[in-house]
């Protein structure tokens, strides 16, 4: 009698923990659709949503729905998908290398994406040259040497054993590596080169087009869903190895898959639109305060504050000097800054 | 009888005399020889205290025999003429060949031994001090930017203690305000003059410059119309030229308004794209340094011989939503210049006097700059002028 | 499928090329419980570690129902641990449901699956910390989480690698009862290694012991476990007595600290009376 009725007592309490976290998911998903449409309100002039809608259904004039649909939700769209992918690329590293501020880009592939760029800006080298007149030449670099970066870490994480610590230190060499190789594609640059270079670096969503923006889509959805499906696993993986594969966890395999899943989420993002830093790093750590570590849901949440803190980032680019793009970097590092404080604060408690 | 005395001192006095006169022979003969060398006329050694861009006063000695350039030697020759360039004996060969490589060919392949001259390096970059040690120059030419660098790296000592000078020379322009751009123009060609002891080509040339950019702006004034421009780099799809930049000066010069003066505090930075379809510009430039987004292409320059190249990445440039409407493109004032002709350069008028011809077509129609260029070229360059440098949009 | 037996064929297993445990063989089967004895470093954790499949021997093999069973064993199998080092930042419940989750492959939970979780806490009467945060946790408490975890997930094979260590004496006591009645009811086949001579003797059916990596002897613990073994194995002083029937045994000194005086005395009045009070 006693056990049934504290069994219902649980139930009902675990039922509540499960409202709570959902609630969640629900709150953030409002607020990235709030931090959206304030974005694509925003910008040299002021559009309300009521002209938004309007220009939706095909009842406003040419010039603000021409500025709506060609400026304004690209870049919007690419604020949400890219702060999905970053973030979510942020839970599933720090979940397989057990640490809280590891993130792809640690692991070098943002730099090794630079470096692909920096290739073509200086050598004028394009791995497929092809694209070279198309204009994809530089993110098709960039693509393929963040990949093989992903490559590189494993191979050395490898030696290792496929540990979570093997992963970081691997990915310390491989990030290393490639960021002397892009000072170095520095050295030989022209002075425009260098500039092209830098402005890839710093990145920027007004490089959105609707290209870019359905492959950053898919790939993040993509991405998300499988990720999700490893939910349990990637949750036990935090516990230790040794305790996951009691568990039943093939630990080696799921690092292997989910570094490779990370590396190309991240890899399409960064060769689309630059490197736009501490999404990545950031988003895991505020949801945890919220959705606690249960990867089911951390992954969405995290998903969705990368997309808000993105939008809103590139909100504050546009309005800080009206006229002027504020590139975005600068601002989500001034954002992401206290909030690693925060995070490193914190454990020390 | 004479006395013995007397006949003893009259020998010893002769002993004496021949040891002066002995004593005395070098010195005699030092005057006697620098008497017969007689110096070349106006190429009489004397010590100068030049004061430099940066307000430095530097000891010199002029006409310099031995000169070091690390910034471009454009000038140089320019003032000083064709024996100018065999004075230099060391040279940032590094910055032209990575940042200039299309002038460094066409001085090559005029001058080739240009080529065997020792490298500098870049200040900043791989700069050696060694080199311009050991090639024993007067004086060392470089930019501001550059001096500042010497001198934090402690370079700069080191050339000093070697007993070389060093001067700043800018031709940047950063003021709108015609008298004070020309003044600051003028002294730095003058330094030059006096270094190389052509101080009268060097007033030729200061006249020269001095007389095209009145061309246009003293023109200028005949009218009242102020067109609104925007001048973009090729390499980023948004960046445009700003308050502090060069191309804000020339636009101001010949009658225009610069719309990234507004917005952009810097001398370049990232426009909001709404804000070109808003202001809606008369006049848009590309200026070009033969970098876009999706490589290096050369369109403009010396080597380059047709102007289809430019007009087609021109015209890849404006395919951008909405462009169409713009006020600058359906008027087809859409334009593309060589970047290196814009700042830093003896030649820099050439710049002003396209814009300005792009700005008031009715009011320049009889300002050919690329023929005014040429006449540059002939005059004070060691090769003639060639290649594309511009493109407008309609034929 | 039901596991009748479970049997450790010349298992010969080490970490790095050196051989930790040498040919060691035994079989257990349903319904028993097997306790790992033996001192430190003698190979227990390392057998276990093999058996759950989460290390893989150096040569022999580990059969279930005379079949080499690898990859069905992870299904089948709930392992235990010496210590879990891991943080995070769920409540307990939560955790139960995790082992579970990926024991059968759920992704969503459904409410008999937070029933089963209940369960398992209630059987180690720990229902009341069910919503209470990992990390706020005693090291004993955790310890009695992660036992419930192993239960949750129902397995057929339990592995347990020292489940009393932080757990006080009446948690450890109930513990192990609690799994010989489970193994009892369920049929399992359990293996546990356990540093408590007594407690071996009182939960076990069989006991392995080992030492430096070979297995010393196999048997009933209560038959198996004289002074002689355990002066020989474990370097330690003991003598059996019996209580109320039962067998137990206590520690007298050991080989580096010397005999505890009295000892005479006992001996001297050992054949006078079987049940005795003890002499210390």
């Amino acid at each position: 009698m006693l056990s049934s009725q504290s069994s219902a007592k649980t139930g009902e309490l675990y039922t509540t923990l499960v409202k709570h976290k959902r609630m969640m998911l629900a709150i953030f998903s409002i607020l990235t659709a709030f931090a959206f449409l304030t974005n694509v309100c925003t910008g040299y002039t002021f559009i309300n949503p009521v002209q938004i809608v309007q220009a939706i259904t095909g009842n406003s004039d040419e010039g603000v729905s021409s500025v709506i649909f060609n400026y304004r939700i690209p870049v919007a769209l690419a604020a949400v998908v890219s702060g999905l992918a970053l973030a979510i690329g942020g839970v599933a590293i720090q979940a397989i290398s057990n640490n809280p501020l590891a993130s792809p880009y640690t692991f070098g592939i943002a730099s090794a994406a630079a470096f692909g760029a920096a290739l073509l800006y200086s050598l004028d080298i394009s791995l497929i040259p092809l694209l070279k007149i198309s204009g994809y030449a530089a993110m098709m670099n960039a693509f393929i040497f963040a990949l093989i970066a992903c490559l590189g870490v494993l191979l050395l994480s490898k030696a290792r054993g496929l540990t979570a610590v093997g992963m970081i230190l691997a990915g310390i060499c491989i990030s290393f590596f490639f960021q002397a190789l892009l000072a170095f594609m520095q050295y030989l640059a022209t002075q425009e080169a260098l500039q092209a270079i830098v402005f890839w670096i710093f990145g920027s969503l007004y490089k959105a087009t609707t290209e870019n923006v359905l492959i950053v889509t898919v790939t993040g959805m993509g991405s998300f869903l499988l990720l999700l499906s490893y939910g349990w696993k990637l949750t036990a993986i935090q516990l230790g190895d040794e305790v996951a594969q009691g568990m039943g966890v093939n630990v080696r395999r799921l690092r292997i898959i989910v570094l490779v899943v990370a590396a190309l989420t991240t890899a399409v993002v960064v060769s689309s639109y630059g490197v736009i830093p501490f999404i990545c790093i950031a988003s895991p750590h505020i949801a945890k305060s919220f959705v606690g570590e249960d990867v089911r849901y951390l992954l969405p949440c995290s998903g969705l504050v990368g997309a808000t803190i993105l939008s809103m980032a590139c909100v504050v680019s546009k309005i800080v000097h009206k006229g002027a793009i504020m590139p975005i970097g600068i601002v989500t590092s001034l954002v992401g800054i206290p909030i690693l404080l925060r995070v490193l604060i914190g454990e020390r408690q | 009888m004479e006395n013995a005395w007397e006949q003893d001192e009259k020998g010893g006095l002769m002993k004496k005399l021949i040891v002066i006169l002995v004593i005395l022979l070098p010195f005699l003969l030092a005057l006697a020889l620098s008497g017969c060398v007689q110096p070349k006329p106006g190429e009489t050694k004397k010590t100068v205290v030049i004061q430099d861009f940066l307000g430095r006063n530097v000891t010199v000695k002029v006409p310099v025999e031995r000169i070091v350039v690390l910034n471009e030697i454009d000038e140089v020759v320019a003032v000083g003429g064709k024996d100018a360039l065999q004075k230099i004996v060391a040279l940032n060969k590094w910055r032209y060949k990575q940042w200039r490589a299309d002038w460094w060919e066409e001085w090559t392949n005029h001058y080739p031994w240009l080529a065997n001259l020792p490298d500098t390096g870049q200040v900043g970059q791989n700069f050696n001090p060694e080199v311009v040690i050991n090639a024993k120059p007067d004086v060392v030419l470089c930019w501001p930017w550059q001096y500042y660098r010497l001198k934090e790296s402690g370079d700069l000592k080191k050339l000093e203690e070697a007993g070389i000078s060093v001067i700043a020379i800018q031709l940047l322009p950063t003021t709108a305000n015609v008298t004070e751009h020309l003044d600051a123009v003028s002294k730095n060609i003058r330094i030059l003059g006096v270094l190389f002891g052509k101080e009268q080509r060097a007033e030729e040339l200061v006249r020269f410059y001095q007389d095209q950019i009145n061309r246009v702006v003293t023109r200028i004034q005949q009218t009242e119309k102020q067109p609104k421009v925007i001048v973009f780099s090729t390499s980023s799809p948004w960046t445009i030229q700003g308050k502090k930049g060069y191309y804000h000066v020339w636009v101001t010069l010949a009658g225009g308004i610069n719309l990234g003066d507004r917005v952009i505090e810097g001398s370049s930075g990232d426009v909001d794209p709404e804000f070109v379809l808003q202001e809606n510009p008369d006049v848009i430039i590309f200026t070009c340094n033969n970098n876009f987004p999706e490589g290096i292409r050369i369109v403009v320059g010396y080597t380059v011989n047709s102007t289809e190249p430019a007009k087609n990445a021109l015209k890849e440039l404006i395919n951008r939503p909405r462009w169409g409407d713009l006020q600058a493109v359906k008027s087809q004032k859409v334009y593309l210049i060589h970047h290196g002709f814009s700042h830093e350069k003896i030649f820099q008028f050439f710049a002003l006097q396209c814009i300005a011809k792009w700005l008031h077509p009715e009011l320049f129609r009889d300002l050919d700059p690329y023929k005014n260029l040429q006449e540059f070229y002939d005059r004070f360059m060691p090769f003639p002028l060639r290649g594309v440098l511009y493109v407008e949009l309609s034929e | 499928m039901k596991v009748e037996t479970l049997q450790v064929c010349k298992l010969s297993a080490g970490y790095k090329g050196k051989r930790i445990v040498r040919d060691v063989s035994f079989e257990v089967k349903a319904g028993e419980v097997c306790a790992l004895l033996g001192p430190n470093g003698s190979g227990k954790t390392t057998i276990l570690r093999c058996i759950a499949g989460v290390m893989r021997p150096i040569s022999g093999s580990v059969l279930i129902n005379g079949k080499n069973m690898r990859d069905h064993m992870v299904k089948l199998i709930g392992y235990l641990p010496q210590s879990i080092e891991g943080k995070l930042k769920i409540t307990v419940i939560e955790y139960i449901l995790l082992g579970m989750a990926i024991n059968k492959g759920f992704w969503k939970v459904r409410k008999e699956d937070v029933e089963v979780a209940h369960e398992a806490l209630v059987t180690l009467g720990i229902e009341n910390l069910a919503l209470k945060n990992l990390d706020e946790l005693s090291g004993g408490q955790r310890r009695l989480c992660d036992i419930a975890l192993v239960l949750a997930k129902k397995p057929e094979i339990l592995i347990l690698d020292e489940p009393t260590s932080s757990l006080d004496i009446k948690n450890s006591f109930d513990v192990l009862e609690t799994i010989r009645s489970v193994t009892k009811a369920e049929k399992l086949i359990t293996l546990i290694a356990l540093h408590d001579l007594n407690h071996a003797m009182e939960f076990s059916d069989h006991c392995a012991v080992l030492n430096s990596g070979k297995l010393i002897t196999f048997g009933n613990p209560v038959e198996v476990l004289s002074p002689q073994l355990v002066e020989k194995v474990y370097g330690i002083y003991v003598e059996k007595i019996s209580i109320n029937g039962n067998k137990r045994l206590v520690t007298l000194g050991s080989a580096s600290c010397g005999r505890i005086k009295g000892i005479i005395d006992y001996e001297e009045k050992k054949d006078e009376k079987d049940d005795i009070a003890i002499y210390i």
